[in-house]
């Protein structure tokens, strides 16, 4: 409808007073882009708005376009009884934030709880770890998007009908940022030499040079309308990236087929933004809208693909210079060229930000290399060795852009680079890993091979950099301290997971170890006396567990003769019978080969009846323990901030449980706070030093981790997790007894489902406990 | 004597078994048989080492011997011991001792499970004496050329206390497997389980993709093994999804969020 019939319609339908005329205008503006269908549903929906506000009528008129997007026709007039009851109830503010969101204000109601939570997934980082072969770190964000580092996606999806639809988007939308970083978008550049780069600066000259060396998003900047060039190279590399998809995760584009469709479909019935015909129809190409060629051929040259887009790319350098061609094809369009609304399983592409992180990671490893190098350096025996020796000047007088761009070229890519006058043919600049060193300890060979994965080569400059850090005296260089060391003075510095990175924080807390002052006390006997029925019956259960080393007589072999039978068999045959050839003694063993560490959370939350049962809990295993011979130590642990994590030794294995121990026991008080990650990581490496078939972590405690700090909520729980996990990798089997008034969602997640068990009345505790421990040992 | 011989010539590789090397394991491992070097090989579970050994065997057309260490093995299972036959004591050669006399291979597979006090004995056998004393007969054996040891572990696991005495460990040429790269893995699987090359592909991807879990639990991916059980029970008609499911997902692992982890990625790749 033109915006006259528009008008007409519009006051039909009103009643008086009349409005004016640029007022009404305004607001049917926005309705034009629809389809006349649609536009004619929204109108028909006045009558009932109009007499009961005229500012609610024009606040719907602007916003029913967009609403439409994600509406079915028939769910309007729901949709605008819901608008009306929300204006009754809480006034026009109210209705207008109602519908300016009209998919998670009303939908998402719709659809109860159909809605999927990124926060609530926590198994899809294990799964982008999988596809990505990586860490990475998923974040919410506003819309899909990698920095390469981590991969953002909505906080929320509720797009679709279903929860197990939602949770597919959120697997597809998370696979493509993935596969971004698999078909090596954010790794291209090209040299300011290369022929496409001088072709499109030969179509579109400007002032000034680009650099040396120009990532994607310098590229784009070349075009004089950069943000055309983005949405061409986006286009073109999506088709790349569904042919990707469906030729690697074939399960994942078949069962994602009607969620694009979906999306397909809803673009077919209004296009985002105005675009001209060209650029529509490669969006329409690569989102699958109906009219045009089936995607799935999209690998193939299909009988309806246009002739100016012939097959998708299948290298990005290809995606580059097909976007190069296609922006000159455009250029011709006379039609006004609007900004793409992003394609919505795509987002828009981040080059910017995935170049920042490469950049950093660069430094990094280029701070780490050389720090590495000069420590290996600095300890070698003076010059004796024939390759290194040789200094490399570094690059004279080239700022720090040029001389990294010069040394980014592989020696077979010199072609790319322009002659610079300051630097020296690449290739003379990067170091191979062979020339280097024989003997580079593995760590350092990684980092290399890493290095040169992104540059090429070592550039010299990293060599030079280190034999000068090398030679000046002594070293500022500190390795990670070893953490195998047992005194008491010294504390021992542990890492720590930080969820929001994926990564450690390296020696990020201190653990302090102390030996806990026994104190004189009745505990002991009270607590024997008070359970004596059960403590008989204890001592009885883990007799029967003991089973040392024993003797199997009358075998067909063995270590030794059985007399008995040997006497038996001469005599069988003396008397003229076939004796037994059975005839042997055998060492059978069988024997319990465990050791476990009790770990008791000693936090000022224990205070009071928990700190009480704790210890009987302590001092009834223990005697069944020392029945039944199976090697274990205790240790309490407390503290305040990572600086002081305090680590009590009650019991260490090699000690018998005697009177000095059980009076430490008692000394086992409520103390600060309950940081669990370095305890847990401290008692993890104290019992990897004991030779055990089986060694168990069993770790006691109130309710959550905390720290005074910031070690709380989830980064505390995912700390905890992670130790528990670190520990389960090195063969230790981590058991957690949580004592709390109710069961928490976070403990199967913090603990691993089959790792914990919830007690909530703190008096049963001394008995389950035993009887807990019997469980999992047999 | 010639029962013992015609029981050894059954542990005889007739048929040549099937084996792409990953490298220049071949080359080594015949390099230290013609200078009387035993074998050490290390590698993951399921990367083939055993394949290797056979192929190895039929290469050199030596009788292989294999045991499974345990740590139940003791010193007699591997040297011998005596046995009443009838009225009287008979000798009888252990494994050890028989591929020792007859110039056999002989593979001591996850060494590291047989208790420290019986490894030590083939100490002396296996550095440049190559003896094997039997105490029980007084006997002194040296081992003729033809004679080999190899031994095979698994550095993944049980770190501390499941390592070799490097006493033991540095009498040893050592080959290291790991898993395959994809290429050859997908051979490997394609022939083993007999199903399409796009199908090992996508097998060896979701091998590779558990194989980069460590940070999150799971200690080791699947290994070419399970890859093979997965491929043969599709190749018997049972529906890809479900067949890793079984063969792969819950062998590896019994956390519910890996598991689920897994579960997704078996969904989108098959
Ligand atoms: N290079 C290879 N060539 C041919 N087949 C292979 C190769 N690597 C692995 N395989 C296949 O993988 C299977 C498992 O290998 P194998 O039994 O040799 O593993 P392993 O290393 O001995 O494992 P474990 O340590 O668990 O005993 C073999 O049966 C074989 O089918
Ligand atoms: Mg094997």
């Amino acid at each position: 409808m033109t915006m006259v019939d528009l008008k007409e319609r519009f006051f039909e339908l009103i009643t008086p007073p009349l409005p004016n005329e640029w007022e009404v205008e305004e607001n049917l503006e926005k309705l034009r882009p629809l389809a006349p269908h649609r536009q004619e549903l929204v109108l028909r929906q006045i009558p009932a708005i109009w007499p009961v506000s005229n500012s609610l009528c024009y606040s719907y008129l602007a916003s029913a376009g967009p609403a439409l997007e994600c509406l079915a026709d028939q769910q309007i007039n729901d949709w605008v009884s819901a608008i009306l009851d929300t204006y009754e109830q809480q006034g026009l503010r109210a209705a207008q934030h109602f519908m300016a969101d009209a998919e998670t204000n009303y939908l998402c109601r719709l659809r109860g709880e159909a809605g999927v939570e990124l926060a609530a997934l926590p198994h899809l980082q294990t799964y982008a770890q999988g596809v990505t072969g990586q860490p990475v770190r998923l974040a919410p964000g506003p819309e899909p998007g990698t920095d390469t580092e981590t991969i953002f996606l909505p906080a929320k999806i509720a797009r679709f009908a279903t929860p197990e639809e939602n949770f597919l988007y959120y697997k597809l939308l998370l696979t493509l940022q993935a596969g971004l970083l698999q078909i090596g978008t954010y790794q291209w550049e090209v040299g300011r030499a290369d022929p496409l780069v001088l072709a499109v600066r030969a179509t579109y000259p400007t002032p000034g040079t680009p650099p040396a060396l120009l990532n994607l998003n310098d590229f784009f900047q070349l075009f004089p309308n950069p943000r055309r060039a983005e949405d061409l190279f986006t286009l073109v590399e999506a088709q790349r990236l569904l042919v990707w998809l469906a030729a690697t995760f074939p399960g994942l584009w078949r069962d994602g087929q009607p969620l694009l469709q979906q999306l397909a479909e809803a673009e077919a019935d209004h296009l985002p933004g105005a675009l001209n015909d060209r650029m529509a129809q490669l969006r329409g190409l690569v989102m699958g809208t109906p009219a045009s060629t089936d995607r799935v051929e999209a690998g193939k040259t299909g009988p309806s693909r246009p002739a100016w887009f012939p097959a998708a790319t299948s290298r990005v350098e290809e995606t580059a210079a097909r976007t190069a061609a296609l922006y000159a094809q455009f250029a011709n369009s006379t039609q006004p060229d609007q900004a793409m609304v992003p394609l919505p399983w795509l987002g828009r592409l981040l080059p910017q930000a995935a170049w920042q992180v490469r950049m950093r990671e660069r430094q990094q490893a280029k701070d780490k290399f050389i720090q590495g190098l000069a420590l290996l350096l600095a300890n070698a025996p003076p010059p004796t060795e024939s390759a290194p020796a040789e200094p490399v000047p570094p690059p004279k007088g080239s700022n720090d852009q040029s001389a990294t761009a010069a040394l980014v070229l592989a020696p077979d890519q010199k072609s790319l680079e322009a002659p610079e006058p300051q630097t020296s043919s690449p290739s003379q600049n990067l170091v191979t890993l062979e020339t280097l060193a024989e003997e580079l300890p593995e760590s350092l060979q990684e980092l290399g091979r890493e290095i040169i994965k992104d540059l090429g080569g070592i550039p010299a400059e990293y060599v030079s950099a280190a034999q000068g850090l090398a030679g000046h005296g002594p070293l500022a260089l500190t390795a990670s301290p070893d953490t195998s060391g047992e005194s008491l003075a010294q504390p021992l510095t542990y890492a720590e997971w930080d969820f929001r990175r994926q990564g450690y924080r390296r020696d990020w807390c201190a653990v302090h170890e102390k030996i806990l002052q026994p104190v004189k006390s009745s505990l002991i006997e009270t607590t024997l006396a008070k359970y004596r029925g059960q403590v008989l019956q204890l001592r009885k259960q883990f007799e029967l567990l003991r089973a040392g080393e024993r003797f199997v007589r009358r075998q067909p072999d063995g270590n030794d003769f059985d007399l008995d039978a040997v006497i038996e068999a001469l005599s069988d045959r003396r008397a003229g019978r076939a004796g037994s050839e059975q005839l042997f003694i055998r060492l059978r063993r069988d024997q319990r080969d465990i050791a476990v560490y009790f770990l008791v959370d000693m936090s000022s939350s224990t205070e009071g009846w928990i700190n009480l049962a704790l210890k009987e809990a302590l001092i009834l295993t223990g005697t069944a323990l020392e029945n039944l011979g199976d090697r274990f130590a205790i240790a309490g642990f407390s503290g305040m901030r990572r600086t002081r994590c305090d680590f009590y030794r009650v019991k260490d294995f090699a000690e018998p449980y005697n009177a000095e121990v059980k009076s430490r026991i008692c000394a086992i008080a409520p103390r600060e706070y309950t940081r669990m990650g370095p305890a847990l990581r401290h008692a993890t490496t104290l019992l990897q030093k004991v030779e055990a078939r089986t060694r168990l972590l069993f770790v006691l405690s109130d309710g959550k981790p905390e720290d005074y700090d910031d070690y709380k909520g989830k980064y505390a729980i995912e700390d905890t997790r992670r130790a528990l996990i670190e520990a389960k990798a090195v063969g230790i089997h981590p058991f957690c007894l949580t004592i709390d008034r109710q069961a928490h969602d976070y403990m199967a997640h913090m603990y691993g489902e089959v790792n914990y068990i919830f007690l909530d009345d703190v008096r049963q505790l001394p008995l389950r406990m035993p009887a807990i421990y019997r469980n999992l040992t047999t | 004597m010639a029962a013992t011989h015609e029981l050894l010539m059954e542990h005889l590789i007739k048929t040549e078994p099937f084996y792409l090397p990953q490298g220049d394991e071949l080359e080594i491992a015949r390099a230290a048989y013609a200078h009387g070097i035993p074998l050490l090989l290390k590698g993951p579970t399921g990367c083939g080492k055993t394949r290797f050994m056979h192929h190895l065997a039929w290469l050199l057309k030596r009788p292989l011997i294999t045991i499974s260490c345990h740590d139940d093995l003791s010193t007699s299972d591997l040297v011998g011991r005596f046995l009443i036959k009838g009225n009287e004591a008979v000798w009888v050669d252990g494994p050890l001792t028989m591929a020792v006399r007859h110039g056999a291979i002989c593979y001591l597979d996850e060494v590291v499970e047989a208790r420290k006090d019986t490894t030590v004995v083939i100490h002396p056998l296996a550095d440049d004496r190559r003896e094997l004393p039997i105490e029980k007969l007084g006997e002194q054996l040296t081992a003729p050329p033809e004679f080999m040891l190899a031994i095979s572990y698994n550095p993944g696991y049980q770190s501390v206390l499941k390592d070799l005495k490097p006493s033991t460990r540095q009498r040893f040429v050592a080959i290291e497997f790991t898993y395959p790269p994809a290429e050859l893995e997908s051979s490997i699987v394609g022939h083993e389980a007999g199903v399409v090359a796009e199908l090992a592909q996508s097998l060896v991807r979701l091998g590779s993709m558990t194989r980069k879990l460590k940070d999150e639990g799971l200690v080791e991916g699947a290994s070419t093994r399970l890859l093979i059980h997965a491929g043969k029970l599709i190749s018997s008609g049972m529906a890809r999804r479900r067949a890793c499911r079984a063969a792969i997902v819950e062998p590896l692992t019994d956390e519910p969020e890996l598991l689920a982890a897994l579960n997704e990625m078996v969904n989108s790749l098959f």
